[in-house]
């Protein structure tokens, strides 16, 4: 049986699919770039008469200054706020009373933060806070940025902030592409940070959901705390507390004029558009963001480790494993051979990890390894988590996922291990290819990350050259004991009176 | 070269044709839209009733199928609960007759190829995804998956394991905690629409229900199969009729549900998450059902109230306004075969819990207590009508909603029937349906939060209702013990009438003394009053801690500062008090306890007695009768598994008619947790 499988793994023929497809694909992706650097991706597919939109923009997380991390997240959210034409019912009385709002904030947080804050002072400067703000709210359309476009029926209006970059997303109805470059170019070429105070309450909130009140995510931003020393990938994306309230809009302005550059943006959208006619709405529309500074470069790099991190969090939840090893960014020649590594080690129910924790040994509901924590620009960690079954211990579930690794350090993978994952690589990749919105933003990622989104295609083809001698090479390089960080959740045994 | 020159240059002349000037978003002007040319749709009926629905799309080559299966865990009795998922599972994991796992797992994804099994409520599915060179090699496997599943036990006890682990994290996070009890809630905690998977549904599972379940659902009668993708529609019909036709026919299921009986009545309640700093918050009550006339109004309202990515109430409100929430959002559901809910769901600060509910229900209020605006309306029925053309993205959403339709005997004009009454709908309508619909003084509010952070917050919204979520244990793995129950009997009146020599009952104990306790020495005197309260004053260095627990509620009291006691510790203090061997020996008449022998015990030939009703083991010394130590087994939600308490008893001594130990030290699976030396008591 085993000799047969591998023969129908050999017979699937590596190159073609994904050297066809790309020509395919390329025919129907125009590429080009305006003097003032802004790169545009436009793809037609006329699937549907629909068309999906995105603003890519090369900074996340890893790019905020000391003392402002959440800044990318908070100005994403500030995107959605509008202009000095959109979200208000007069620019001329609102202006003021923002400038006012922003200095009774300032005053207030300088007091609080003094080292002998007066308490009477700072309740004072709060209160006349919350006044400047009730009254520049007298001038605000309530969120009309975004009711603008839910009423051209929209949909999927949203944006992320990551790490390594930050993208804005929607869809439209494919003749109203000419609303999107309107409302997108002016977001970025005019914004106006209203209810700015307000909106870091929505962030705060977003904050105790995503991480405060989760075990889940509070054993990550410690990882991320203890794994890293000196890079900022040690620092949340949705930023520490204090900065959250520290961060002011004279902070935001800053940030915003130094990234949202256009050599640092890149527009690019798919579905049934004329590729000529976005080309002049391009020109027309985005043509005139000024060029600006190149974006700063982070010239931080992670110091070498001097030996295997570990911390334990008790919590009143269930335990949980999580084991991240130093690894490389995204554009280092061993990256591809760490993407198949993850893939052999946790890809579906022929996977190593799952073979042996879920099914044979049944220690963990799930067991997994991936390349590219917590973002990939620079120089990043190869995870490897597991979820114990109930009454499990961590012990065993550490014993059994080391075996497994040392077993790829020690003996290697097989032909057919790496074949598989190759072939499965392509097929996801064919399957990816027909959604709008996944693909327009991809398109912008691999443009981003990779300077040419072919990359998508080329990737891949890079890994069609590997041989299982490299995915134990690296094994043996990154997955060392003494490079990697270990946390865990353990459950307190209840307290006893 | 020049071909791509020429393409540039017409591409070039294009824009320069094409420039145009800015125009702000309020003074464009849209083209007419392009049209989405429908696929055609080959359907046809096998002999065995599986009806079958074909669409060609070339764009990639991929072929997916999906075989919709009529049955559901609604059929699954309430004490197998979990069936249902299992058997989606187990058909996948555990292989057929001709394909098993072994071979299975390789075999596809060496192909990249998926095929994949699941049981939902109200269906069951198989789908196939393939490149479409591999279909004719795949499509066997498919339907020996469906036709001849092995069930393996081996992977029958992985689903099990996997679902037990599952309840042992079902309190871990708090979303899922609220959207689960606000079903309850709604729908009656036994309720067919509710039930989860407990210990004791999980094991009460076995093969034989596996098959059965199997057998009778996955029939041709009760089978939809669709077909999407590069393929020829006449080759296709012709595997799908080769492959398919062998599947009997069996008998066609129902999807007749039961009716929900519920009744209106405004609620709050409250769970405690320690672990978190911000409250989950769900209120409403029961929805409705799609074939409702009000159908359309009731979404138009929904729009309002929370439709658009930002531009319903809730969120203007709620979050922009007030900056109560990051996510709110909500609607009056109009279920195919069942009731919907009506509900609005939000997470916010601890602090703020009280003041974003109260915006809420105010916000709820305002569609009774006045009309929306026309503009309102107008913008709303904008968002809906302009967002159609998203009804179909593809092909395969085409495919979809034919499928889902016939699946649920849905008119075929259903949608348009509710578009055309979606134009009509007025600012009189939305207020009518709010008013008939919407009952904002008869709700049921759920909070899952912090105690000690929310504090009395929800006393304004009425008499809070804590809601207990503490997981049922697994039901004993451990065999019935035989043991000697005339000898149990005897030596239980012994230990009885050593602990209280005088006999009678005793109300209360109280004592002083020293607690050593995570590296602390505590002074502590303590009260218990049996059976189930207890006040403890623990001096600290802080000053004086007091912990009490009475009438199943609990607090802690220092200084002018008092806060409630999370649930889980009253428990755990109402058993501790319950399970003291003082109110043992008063209980052991009317227990059940039998002897199990002797056992050594540094050097002692102590006597082994098990009391069933707490699974205790008491072992005691033979020539006094009294405890030298205690031993019990008990599932800890927290710990998520068995814990081994073991209490060590020495020094006794007599007051008041009470025997007390005065030393007395504690392990919990074989570690040192907690020691106490008394120095004095009393007993009433």
């Amino acid at each position: 049986m085993k000799s047969l499988i591998l023969a129908i793994a050999i017979a699937w023929i590596p190159l073609s699919v994904s050297a066809q497809n790309l020509a395919e694909f390329e025919k129907n992706v125009t590429q080009f770039t305006l003097d003032n650097g802004l790169t545009v991706l436009i793809l037609k597919r006329d699937v549907a008469p629909v068309a999906s939109f995105v603003t890519y923009v090369g900074v996340g997380g890893a790019n905020e200054p000391v003392g402002q991390t959440g800044i990318a997240h908070i100005f994403e959210h500030m995107a959605f706020k509008g202009t000095t034409t959109i979200g208000t019912s007069d620019w001329e009385k609102e202006k003021p009373l923002l400038e006012a709002v922003n200095s009774a904030y300032k005053a207030w947080l300088h007091e609080k933060n003094s080292p002998m804050a007066d308490t009477a002072a700072v309740r004072r400067l709060w209160s006349e806070y919350k006044s400047a703000e009730e009254q520049a709210k007298a001038y605000v359309v309530n969120n009309e940025f975004s009711q603008i476009i839910d009423r051209a029926g929209a949909v999927g209006l949203n944006a992320f902030t990551s790490s390594d970059e930050t993208g804005y997303f929607y869809s439209l109805p494919q003749n109203k592409a000419e609303l999107w470059f309107s409302l997108e170019a002016a977001r970025f070429k005019d914004p106006v940070f209203r209810e700015f105070y307000v909106e870091k309450d929505v962030v705060k909130e977003e904050r105790r959901m995503r991480t405060d009140s989760n075990p889940i995510g509070r054993l990550i931003e410690e990882f991320l705390a203890v794994a890293y020393s000196a890079h900022p990938y040690k620092n949340p994306v949705i930023g520490w507390p204090s900065d959250i309230e520290a961060v002011t809009m004279d902070d935001a302005l800053e940030f915003y004029s130094r990234f949202y550059v256009p050599s640092n943006m890149i527009v690019s959208i798919a579905g049934d558009v004329d590729p000529a006619q976005m080309r002049a709405f391009a020109q027309t529309y985005f043509g005139d963001l000024p060029k600006g500074e190149p974006a700063p470069t982070l010239f931080v790099k992670e110091p070498p480790q001097r030996g295997e991190r570990r911390f334990v969090i008790e919590e009143e939840s269930q335990p949980f494993f999580l084991s991240g090893y130093r690894a490389v960014e995204a554009t280092h020649p061993d990256a591809a051979a760490l993407e198949i590594l993850s893939d052999i080690l946790s890809s579906g129910r022929t996977s190593r990890l799952y073979k042996r924790l879920v099914e044979t040994d049944k220690l963990a509901l799930e067991a997994a390894g991936f390349y590219g924590f917590p973002g990939t620009r620079y120089q990043t960690l190869f995870v490897a988590y597991a979820v114990p079954n109930e009454g499990v211990s961590l012990d065993s579930i550490e014993t059994a996922m080391e075996e497994e690794l040392e077993s790829v350090r020690a003996n290697g993978v097989t032909q057919e291990e790496l074949s598989r994952a190759i072939t499965q690589r392509r097929a996801n990749l064919i399957r990816s290819l027909s959604s709008n919105n996944g693909l327009a933003l991809s398109l912008a990622q691999h443009q981003g990350k990779y300077g040419d989104w072919r990359a998508l295609f080329h990737n891949l083809n890079e890994m069609t050259t590997l041989t299982p001698d490299d995915i134990q090479r690296v094994a043996q390089t990154y997955l060392v004991k003494s490079q990697r960080t270990v946390g865990i959740i353990q459950t307190s045994a209840g307290a006893t009176p | 070269m020049k071909s791509l020159n020429l393409f540039l240059f017409i591409a070039l002349m294009g824009a320069a044709g094409l420039a145009t000037a800015q125009t702000p978003h309020d003074q464009l002007t849209f083209p007419e839209i392009n049209r989405f040319v429908m696929p055609k749709i080959e359907t046809f009926t096998l002999r065995n009733g599986i009806t079958v629905f074909l669409v060609e799309d070339k764009e990639l080559p991929l072929i997916q199928m999906d075989v919709l299966v009529r049955t559901g865990s609604f059929l699954v009795p309430a004490e197998k609960t979990g069936l249902g998922a299992m058997v989606g599972q187990v058909m996948r994991t555990g292989g057929s007759a001709a394909y098993p796992a072994s071979v299975l797992n390789p075999l596809l994804e060496n192909k990249a190829a998926s095929v994949e099994t699941s049981v939902g409520f109200s269906t069951a599915s198989a789908s196939l995804n393939v490149l479409k060179e591999d279909f004719d090699a795949v499509l066997p496997v498919l339907i020996d998956l469906l036709r001849n599943p092995l069930f393996p036990q081996e992977q029958i006890d992985l689903a099990k394991t996997q679902q037990r682990s599952a309840i042992s994290r079902r309190n871990d996070d708090a979303s899922g905690i609220t959207n689960r009890e606000f079903r309850k809630l709604i729908y009656g905690g036994n309720s067919v629409y509710t039930r989860g998977t407990e210990y004791a549904t999980i094991d009460a599972v076995t093969r034989e229900d596996m098959v059965e379940f199997h057998k009778k659902g996955f029939v041709g009668r009760n089978m939809t199969v669709s077909v999407i993708g590069d393929f020829n529609t006449r080759d296709m019909r012709r595997a799908i009729e080769r492959a398919f036709s062998p599947i009997p026919a069996g008998t066609k299921q129902s999807l007749n549900l039961p009716d929900v009986d519920y009744e209106f009545k405004a609620g709050v309640n409250f769970i405690a998450k320690n672990d978190v700093n911000q409250s989950n918050i769900l209120l409403g009550h029961i929805g409705g059902l799609r074939n409702n006339p009000d159908y359309a109004a009731l979404q138009m309202m929904n729009e309002i109230l929370s439709g658009g990515s930002f531009s319903g109430r809730l969120m203007q409100e709620v979050r922009t306004n007030k900056g109560y929430a990051y996510g709110v959002g909500g609607a009056y559901q109009s279920s195919i075969l069942f009731p919907g809910q009506f509900f609005v769901s939000l997470s916010t600060a601890s602090a703020s819990t009280a003041d974003a509910i109260r915006a809420t229900i105010g916000e709820i209020r305002k569609m009774q207590d006045a009309p929306v605006s026309e503009a309102e309306v107008r913008e709303a029925r904008e968002r809906i009508l302009n967002s159609l053309v998203f009804r179909y993205e593809s092909r395969a959403d085409v495919l979809n909603e034919r499928v889902s339709y016939a699946y649920y005997g849905l008119p075929a004009d259903l949608f348009d029937r509710y578009i055309e009454d979606l134009r009509k709908v007025t600012v009189a309508d939305v207020q009518r349906v709010a008013k008939k619909y919407l009952r904002p003084d008869a709700m049921q509010i759920l909070v899952v939060g912090n105690p000690a952070e929310v504090g009395t917050q929800l006393s304004e919204f009425g008499t809070v209702k804590t809601i207990d979520i503490t997981i049922p244990r697994p039901a004993q793995t451990r065999a019935a013990v035989s043991g000697d129950a005339d000898q149990g009997r005897m030596w239980a009146s012994k230990m009885a009438s050593a602990i209280l020599p005088k006999g009678g009952t005793v109300a209360s104990v109280s004592f002083e003394g020293t607690l050593n306790q995570g590296g602390m020495a505590l002074q502590v005197a303590t009260q218990f009053r049996f059976p189930d309260a207890l006040t403890q004053n623990i001096t600290t260095p802080g000053g004086m801690l007091v912990l009490s627990v009475a009438d199943g509620a609990g607090s802690q009291t220092m200084g002018p500062n008092s806060q409630p006691l999370p649930q889980a510790f009253v428990e755990a203090i109402q058993k501790q008090v319950a399970g003291h061997y003082v109110n043992v020996a008063q209980t052991l008449a009317a227990s059940t306890v039998k002897f199990l022998g002797t056992e050594d015990i540094d050097g002692v030939a102590a006597v082994k007695l098990l009391v069933e009703e707490t699974n205790t083991t008491w072992y005691l010394d033979p020539a006094t009768a009294l405890p030298v130590r205690s031993s019990s087994k008990e599932f800890n939600a927290m710990a998520g598994m068995e814990v081994e308490t073991v209490n060590v008893y020495k020094n006794w001594m007599l007051a008041d008619g009470v025997m007390l130990a005065y030393a007395e030290s504690t392990l919990m699976n074989g570690q040192q947790a907690s020691s106490l030396t008394v120095r004095s008591h009393t007993a009433e």
